[in-house]
């Protein structure tokens, strides 16, 4: 039997494929049962903090208007309703896929947000692979190489872009970039040169969380018995790190990436109106300060639903990697 | 070999020639401006915010205008109009005018323009501001006639603000896709519309006006101030909105740009609480107030000398403006000997109620020179729908002083004192017969002497009793490209048939 990481695992209590597919497909559908409970307990609590914060209708009329005028468009727009009333509108309309119309804009909320969310998956999906791809063999390389050049100076690099609020970040970004050296556009959308800047501002918060993660998990394996074992053998140190460290690795790195994907989600809210990218940062930002519920609770419901899969795929993806984890509920 | 040569040379020559006559180099004039955001609609009818006039304003047509010098009501769609009644008035509809799609624009289009606003259910926000109009009906193809509650003087000034919809084309259409597809008769039409980001609009050549001299024009929106700079320095747009006196400096020192400026009908004020349980119920406090502000320091200083101090809460362009109006001297010694009089010798507290949307550093100075003469202001900031909600509360237990900025959009004093200062408006916290007397007569007659005495005897209740200190008139700053030839309008329409972009 090859030595190595496999002696750490304990004697499996059932064997074959057939029955892990089993286990992982009724752990997802559990996570997705869980997952509507968390939509609901998610949008009542918008539903009640949208209302609490004012009134839109003060906020969409000219100056002068009188207020049985106010009133009137109250009265069509449903807002003057007993609360619990607006609240068994608001779930008949969850559960038939319809969530409302927009005050401001005139046109289904859920359609406004799904229009524009294709934009923020763009940036998201950008900035989190920028980070991953820059921050991750970052870090592995300053755990690999303790004190080295990398460790000593790339790093805390690395570490400035956590400490800087990405609204300065941006700015000093477009400044630079775009308006001194003419390399890049300084704003919008459409092309690729568009989505540079906003993904680098974005990733870098997120690339000194990831760099310093991967850093201390491969620090941690080095220590372990098994890379002993295996520099001992001969095995070269190279396939050392690439075959066994970094599986091991892969865990704690994986959940910390996850994680950052709601940094991510509430990290584009700036990013997008720095560069005015037309994504749902920048529409929940606007439907909050005209106060356009149905879109706040649009967003709200879109952003949990986005995060709460994700983290069903990263338990999917642990047990993928490791085989030692099994999903859910261990009695037979 | 030479064969094989001499057919190379052919190939080479006829494809040389097939891209010569591929026609001359065209190169259509484009001009990108940068809102401060994105329309939120471009249904005319369905909106009250700057982003979608500024679009939407290119697309249609409007009953009337105002002349871009004077700022003097003048005809659009309608080219002449007559009161035959204090209550009846009567439009003439220019002839030969078309929609985008060739159908022709009638007085029966002017009218359901009017209709639709005016019917409860389509919810419109601008309802408040035609709701005087009982009926507007086309009696000929050519004539309007609108009737009116009561005498309505503002009337014209609110057409001013009436784009005219297809009729045709709106009831045909539901309602999303008359906001997403505009159908008007203006300068541009639509080509695409990518929500949150940009609004792209090519030249109508068969415009009534003639052919709009930049062929396409595309409304970007660049939520945030130091972005739209950059953009301007980058070349990605050629004209930006809403910047401030900071960004004056940055934009005069570019040799590609050039800072565009215009005075607007928006007259910034404090707003003082008359009504509620404040020591200013007390008009001597009022005046101490009004006498501790330096209304030139504060244009000067902190905006750049880009506003302009007023002395009443009306500029000369609007309508009821009285010259004779003296308003309120910086005069520090005075306003300390009003408070020791009034019993605050030792120092008084007063609570500004304020939003994030307004300027803070305006109203830090303000704090500034109130605690020259011993006043403590404590400032209390709340988000803008919660601000609203306080200050129009019928208690009056907002505070004590409001920094405001208001404008009309109709340049006349009915739509700026009337709602500010009229007892029971939900912006008022005001009450005086005398006033009340004044701009009710003021807006319940056509005439024009009377209207301005009524108003000259308005202002000066205001003047005495002073419920609020005019500060200012906002002077509008634009950025734009060198080649840019556009003079700002103070109706702040962006039309952008009256630019030109140089080379």
């Amino acid at each position: 039997m090859p030595a190595g990481c496999r002696r750490d695992r304990p004697p499996r209590p059932r064997g074959g494929l057939e029955d892990r597919n089993a286990g992982v497909t009724r752990f997802v559908t559990v996570r997705l049962l869980q997952a509507v409970i968390v939509l609901w307990g998610v949008s009542t609590l918008v539903f009640a903090i949208a209302r609490l914060s004012g009134d839109p209708v003060a906020l969409m009329v000219p100056q002068g208007t009188p207020p049985d005028v106010m009133a009137r468009m109250r009265h069509t727009l449903g807002l003057d309703r007993p609360v619990y009333e607006q609240y068994g509108r608001f779930l008949l309309g969850l559960v038939r896929g319809d969530l409302g119309t927009s005050y401001v804009q005139d046109a289904p909320a859920l359609r406004l947000v799904l229009q524009r969310l294709p934009y923020t998956a763009e940036l998201g999906v950008a900035a989190f692979g920028l980070a991953l791809a820059a921050g991750m063999p970052l870090g592995v390389a300053a755990g690999i190489d303790r004190g080295g050049w990398v460790d000593r100076i790339a790093l805390p690099f690395m570490l400035i872009g956590q400490a800087m609020p990405s609204f300065w970040t941006g700015l000093l970004l477009i400044l630079v970039v775009s308006v001194d050296w003419h390399l890049l556009p300084s704003s919008g959308s459409g092309s690729l040169a568009t989505l540079i800047l906003p993904a680098v501002t974005l990733a870098w918060l997120s690339l000194a969380t990831i760099a310093r993660m991967s850093r201390s998990a491969v620090l941690e394996e080095l220590d372990r018995d098994y890379v002993r074992t295996a520099r001992a053998k001969g095995v070269a140190p190279r396939r050392v790190i690439l075959r066994h460290v970094l599986r091991n690795a892969a865990l704690p790195i994986i959940t910390v990436a996850t994680l950052d994907i709601a940094n991510l989600l509430g990290g584009v809210v700036i990013t997008e109106s720095i560069f005015a990218w037309p994504g749902i940062g920048r529409l929940a930002l606007e439907a909050i300060q005209s106060r356009d519920y149905t879109v706040v609770q649009a967003v709200v419901l879109v952003g949990t639903t986005v995060f709460v899969l994700a983290s069903v795929v990263t338990d999917v993806l642990y047990s993928v990697i490791d085989p030692r984890i099994e999903l859910g509920d261990t009695s037979a | 070999m030479l064969v094989k040569r001499i057919a190379l040379l052919l190939v080479c020559f006829w494809l040389a020639l097939a891209g010569a006559h591929a026609g001359p180099a065209f190169t259509a004039t484009a001009l990108t401006i940068d809102l401060q955001g994105d329309p939120a609609t471009l249904d005319p009818a369905k909106q009250y915010d700057t982003n979608s006039y500024d679009v939407y304003r290119n697309i249609y047509d409007n009953l009337l205008r105002r002349n871009p010098a004077t700022s003097a009501i003048e005809g659009e769609v309608a080219t002449s109009w007559k009161a035959v009644s204090p209550t009846v008035w009567r439009f003439s509809i220019r002839q030969g005018l078309m929609f985008q799609d060739g159908t022709p624009l009638t007085a029966a289009d002017a009218a359901w323009s009017i209709t639709r606003i005016l019917d409860r259910q389509f919810n419109s926000p601008q309802y408040g501001n035609f709701n005087t109009i009982t009926s507007a009906t086309a009696t000929d193809p050519q004539t309007l006639t609108i009737e009116t509650a009561r005498p309505y003087p503002v009337l014209l000034a609110q057409l001013v603000n009436l784009s005219i919809v297809s009729a045709k084309y709106v009831q045909a259409h539901d309602e999303p896709d008359v906001a997403a597809h505009p159908m008007g008769s203006g300068a541009y039409r639509l080509v695409t519309w990518l929500r949150g980001d940009h609004a792209a609009l090519a030249a109508n050549p068969r415009f009534w006006r003639g052919r709009p001299r930049i062929d396409e024009v595309t409304f970007r929106a660049v939520p945030e101030d130091a972005t739209r700079v950059a953009d301007l320095q980058s070349g990605r747009a050629q004209l930006a909105l809403g910047l401030t006196s900071d960004d004056a400096a940055t934009i005069k020192a570019n040799p590609k740009l050039q800072l565009l400026s215009g005075p607007t009908e928006r007259v910034a004020y404090l707003a003082f609480n008359t009504l509620g349980p404040s020591p200013l119920r007390d008009a001597r406090v009022r005046e101490a107030v009004a006498d501790a502000i330096d209304t030139r320091a504060l244009a000067q200083s902190l905006l750049g000398g880009y506003a302009r101090p007023v002395r009443e809460f009306l500029t000369s362009a609007h309508v009821g403006y009285d010259k004779a109006i003296a308003g309120y001297k910086y005069d520090p010694a005075s306003s300390k000997r009003l408070l020791a009089e009034s019993g605050h010798a030792g120092g008084l507290t007063l609570v500004f109620t304020t939003s994030p949307t307004y300027d803070q550093r305006i109203v830090q100075a303000l704090q500034g020179q109130l605690a020259q003469v011993g006043i403590n202001v404590k400032i209390q900031s709340y988000d803008f729908g919660t601000y609203l909600q306080k200050i129009q509360s019928p208690q009056h237990d907002w505070g004590d002083l409001r920094f405001g900025q208001w404008s009309c959009a109709c340049l006349d004093a009915d739509g700026v004192i009337y709602p500010l200062f009229h007892t029971g408006s939900i912006w008022s916290s005001f009450s005086d017969p005398a006033f009340d007397r004044a701009v009710d007569a003021a807006r319940s007659t056509l005439d024009a002497a009377t209207r301005s005495q009524n108003y000259a005897a308005a202002l000066q209740v205001l003047q005495k009793d002073i419920p609020g200190l005019p500060l200012w008139q906002v002077i509008a700053l634009y950025g734009a490209d060198r080649g840019l030839r556009w003079r700002p309008t103070p109706d702040e329409q962006l039309f952008v048939f009256d630019m030109t972009l140089g080379g």
